[in-house]
């Protein structure tokens, strides 16, 4: 195929002129080219609808009369958008014989340069653990080392499907031992506390659903701690180390099943392992998605789901055009009695993931509604007949039913999570409230302003590349009902981007982003590939692309490690994981120990986690009895507000930590999104307040280790209301 | 016959040897943890994944997937059905029910595959070369101690001066008022220590001198002395040796006695 090479200056006019109807090109495709492009939900029509129509007609008319230069651009760019072989090689015999067999090319040597960023990112570790200032200076060349020299590979068009693979899975694995790394003798993270609770409700009760104060959603979506006690109770290890593994094994089934998922979309294990590394490259690949969370399970699950449905739709179509197979299929010889099979597969994890993540389910459900809809929308069947419509109405319905299950809190909790953001970016639209300072944080370390740039250059060039896929969908792939899908999706990341100008938004756009990522990653391989033909690919270009997806990724692992790296080892700093130390741990298995399990405590975010996993004890959150205790610990004084408030809540000991009245809190808040000034804290808590316990004589001072003090106040909630 | 199936009897034995390990009391946990992982991850998926296309050849990758999100799913489910029975969620429940399914599976599978040539598992071949099992080996090695170097890291990690001081009531044998006071030191050496306790303001108590090594705990049974009966308010403070005119930590309380005769009791207040 020369198509591509050789029209640089042709203006808009002479292109259409050359290409009376520019789809009629299409025929000429090989049978063969027509199964690479359009095989799996498509229909094969006569031609591609690009270039056709009045529509287009009056689109190329109204292109015409731009000025020459950017009709040549225009030109261009549409030449290589439908560009039908981008992934075309000419290939030395050598290299053809690499790609023909599973040889494993670079694999060991890429694998030692893994390992390699590995021990630089445990020295990073160790450094910062120790107060010191290596942190940037290690971390930042081990995480290239690990995922620069891979993405500069899968770029090149000699590596094998097998090596493409292995290279994922290695820097998809590395990634998760990054986080293995920051935390590996404990949990860490403030989410995996609330999950290491449900998962130890589980292992001591035998049972499922029973109450979880730090996280009450938690109990009605346990598929992740129902996997975890199975391998704790057989294999006879604690939670943390059998949490460890399950998320390794989720983390692996998500590189595999995003791989041929984008294989089986486009053809080519190349597209698919870019797809991939570009889905690595969100801000919650490397710490979030890897931590004890049911986000790392359900994702996988969820991408699972969209395999086997698409798996479905590729057979159900081949069966019924009678069309040859491709070289690479699921099931080469594969019968209309295994459709029902995949049906049912799909079903059982669909209804597995509805267990797992509400988020992540609603995500795929509203993808699954999206993809029936499209796929209606070309005509390629009845919607009423359509497996995908089946699937998603099954999602809704168990999703609907779960929801719906005595008890179960999601719809409050997740109403309460989004109306606070709406609000947010409603009063900064109205110019009632303030927007956050993008890129940065409130950690006692600053971002630095280079960070800041990679964060939203990262940010930006996604941005900037979201136009040139769907120029490539809409020229190439506009056919094929769950690019087409994956497209539309994909237009929901420049607007997550809005919330990243309220203080709790941020973490909503880089939540989006897992799931946004997926369609993304994919829509963007489009953009490489179609525009950056390999038959035009030399080294430089390939290192500028693995430099941009370099870049990408750097700023996403930046993002997701919190302001001034915060999420990663270092010194104490009000946030997890690093206010996650010996002190409060030791804390709150004294609790235990001596207080015994299940008492009211009150206390601060991070000691409510520790208290309440270590401690096992009820935790003061509002989440359990919407009493709001902060303010008590807010006030300067214990009047009969902050006791009646005390009262109601039933509390038996306060658990204050003095660190308050040093440290801003990173994430915005001390105690929760209802405490007094919240996420707009601009100063730490008075000492003062903090301290003013000790001069209540019905308050006893029990506990002492320094900077927590645990205060038993059962005397004076106890007292007559006179007080 | 047998070589096909081979797969099936290896599944259905690894199911099994889980059975009658969680009947055994006190298994060693790398044997647990060993045959646990292919009940958990591997068995249940690969099996319903052979029964469901067992007609089909599939690819190494999808196969690792389906058996992968299918273990995964049938876990998660298996969990909810466990729920139900009184039995719950407790090791042998698990191995029992993820044993029978995997064999029951594994049965089906055998039942389909008669007569047919296909079957088996066929594993890899990596092909590599001795370079490259070198450099894969020194990879797997690097990356190990890297971890392991974290670990030793986050164990070795500096921490300010902690030592824990605490006071609870009790009541002694005679139901007169008593506390539990304790000391536990997680400083990185050896400290002494000096305790005092007042009661009502009055100088009540002085220990000798405690020395406590790293991790060490102190604590004793304190009785309070019969005289005092209502608003007794103690207070404990800590001492550093090297700093004895600086209150390390301190603890206060205030015990209140109840009823009378027999039925006294000892209070916090």
């Amino acid at each position: 195929m020369q198509y591509g090479n050789n029209r640089p200056n042709t203006s808009l006019k002479q292109y259409m002129i050359k290409q009376p109807s520019g789809p009629t090109r299409n025929l000429d495709y090989s049978h063969n080219e027509r199964d690479s492009v359009v095989d799996q939900d498509t229909m094969i029509r006569p031609m591609l609808p690009s270039g056709h129509g009045r529509s287009f007609k009056l689109f190329y008319k109204v292109l015409a009369r731009l000025p020459i230069p950017l009709q040549h651009l225009l030109a261009t760019l549409l030449d290589r958008a439908r560009d039908p072989e981008p992934e075309a090689y000419d290939v030395h015999s050598q290299d053809t014989l690499a790609i023909r067999i599973a040889v494993w090319g670079w694999l060991p040597l890429l694998a030692f340069a893994s390992a390699l960023g590995m021990a630089l990112i445990a020295c990073a570790f160790t450094n910062s653990r120790d107060g010191g200032t290596g942190l940037r200076i290690f971390f930042y060349p081990g995480l290239l080392l690990i995922f620069a020299p891979t993405a500069l590979r899968l770029i090149s068009p000699v590596p094998s499907r097998i090596e493409r693979i292995g290279l994922l899975c290695i820097a998809g694995i590395c990634c998760y031992f990054i986080k293995v790394m920051g935390s590996p003798l404990y949990f860490s993270f403030y989410n995996e506390f609330l999950h290491w609770r449900t998962a130890d409700d589980i292992a001591g009760s035998g049972h499922l659903f029973t109450q979880n104060s730090l996280l009450p959603v938690s109990s009605y979506y346990p598929g992740l701690e129902i996997v975890t006690n199975a391998l704790s109770a057989l294999g006879g290890i604690d939670t943390f180390n059998s949490g460890l593994v399950v998320i390794g094994v989720a983390r692996l089934l998500m590189v595999l099943t995003l791989f041929v998922l984008n294989e089986q979309m486009f053809k080519s294990p190349r597209m698919a392992s870019i797809a991939v590394i570009l889905y690595m490259a969100n801000p919650h690949f490397l710490l979030y998605d890897s931590q004890f969370g049911y986000e790392s399970l359900a994702l996988p699950l969820a991408v699972f789901v969209m395999l086997v449905t698409a798996s479905y739709q590729s057979i159900f179509l081949r069966l019924s055009n009678s069309k040859p197979y491709p070289s690479r299929i699921m099931f080469p010889k594969a019968q209309s009695g295994d459709l029902r099979w995949l049906t049912l597969t799909t079903w059982i994890v669909l209804l597995a993931l509805t267990f797992t993540h509400h988020m992540t389910d609603f995500s795929i459900e509203a993808l699954l509604i999206v993809w029936a809809l499209v796929y209606g929308f070309l005509h390629l069947t009845p919607l009423h007949r359509s497996n995908i419509a089946r699937t998603a109405l099954f999602g809704v319905l168990v999703s609907v039913a779960w929801i719906s299950f005595s008890g179960n809190p999601v719809v409050d909790y997740l109403s309460s999570y989004f109306s606070d953001t709406l609000n947010q970016l409603g009063g900064i639209l109205a110019g009632t409230g303030s927007s956050r300072q993008l890129f940065a944080g409130s950690s006692s370390e600053p971002t630095l302003l280079w960070e800041r740039v990679v964060m939203a250059f990262s940010v930006v060039l996604v941005v900037l590349g979201l136009p040139f896929g769907l120029l490539g969908i809409w020229q190439r792939y506009c056919s094929n009902a769950l690019i087409c899908t994956f497209g539309i999706i994909s237009l929901f990341y420049p607007i997550s981007q809005v919330f990243r100008f309220t203080s709790v938004g941020g973490n909503l756009t880089d939540r989006a982003a897992a799931v946004l990522f997926i369609p993304l990653g994919s829509v963007l391989a489009i953009f490489i590939t179609q525009f950056c033909p390999t038959r035009r690919l030399n080294r430089r270009q390939s290192s500028l692309i693995a430099c941009v997806i370099s870049v990408i990724f750097l700023g996403g692992s930046i993002l997701g490690a919190g302001a001034g790296l915060s999420s990663l080892p270092g010194p104490y700093d009000l946030g997890d994981p690093r206010a996650i130390e010996i002190e409060g741990i030791q804390a709150a298995k004294w609790a235990y120990s001596y207080l015994g399990p299940d008492n009211r405590v009150g206390t601060d975010a991070i000691n409510q986690v520790l208290m309440g996993s270590y401690g096992d004890e009820q935790v003061g959150t509002p989440a359990m009895n919407h009493i709001e205790i902060a303010s008590v610990f807010f006030s300067l004084r214990l009047g009969p507000e902050e006791l009646a408030i005390l009262r109601m809540a039933q509390v038996r000991y306060l658990a204050v930590d003095q660190r308050l009245s040093q440290f801003l809190p990173e994430s915005g808040t001390y105690f929760s999104d209802a405490e007094p000034d919240a996420n707009q804290h601009t100063t730490p808590i008075s000492i003062k307040a903090l301290t003013k316990f000790n001069n209540v004589s019905q308050i006893n001072r029990v506990f002492d280790s320094g900077n927590i003090v645990i205060y038993d106040v059962r005397g004076l909630i106890n007292a007559s209301k006179e007080y | 016959m047998r070589l096909k199936n081979i797969d099936l009897l290896l599944a259905a034995m690894i199911a099994l040897m889980n059975i009658i390990l969680v009947l055994l009391p006190g298994y060693p946990s790398v044997i647990g943890i060993v045959l646990a992982l292919p009940l958990v991850f591997l068995l249940p998926g690969y099996t319903l994944t052979e029964a469901l296309f067992y007609k089909r050849p599939f690819d190494g990758v999808y196969r690792c997937i389906f058996t992968l999100g299918l273990s995964l799913a049938i876990d998660i489910l298996s969990g909810f059905i466990l729920n139900i029975f009184p039995i719950g969620l407790w090791s042998t429940s698990w191995a029992i029910f993820l044993g029978l399914l995997t064999v029951l599976f594994s049965l089906l599978v055998a039942y389909l595959r008669r007569g047919s040539s296909i079957g088996g598992i066929r594993l890899p071949k990596f092909g590599f070369g001795i370079h490259q099992y070198i450099l894969l080996g020194l990879s797997i090695v690097v990356a190990i101690l890297s971890i392991e170097y974290s670990a030793i890291g986050v164990v070795q990690q500096p921490h300010p001066d902690l030592t824990q001081l605490w006071m609870l009531p009790s009541t002694q044998a005679n139901n007169n008022c008593a506390i539990r006071l304790g000391v536990h030191s997680f400083e990185t050496t050896s400290v002494t220590y000096q305790l005092t306790m007042a009661i009502n303001g009055v100088q009540a108590n002085t220990w000798s001198p405690v020395v406590l090594a790293p991790q060490e705990e102190w604590d004793r049974l304190v009785p309070i002395p019969p005289r005092y009966t209502s608003g007794i308010y103690i207070e404990v403070r800590l001492y550093k040796s090297d700093k004895p005119r600086t209150v390390y930590r301190t603890v206060h309380l205030t015990l209140n006695k109840s009823g009378g005769g027999k039925e006294e009791k000892c209070n916090i207040g």
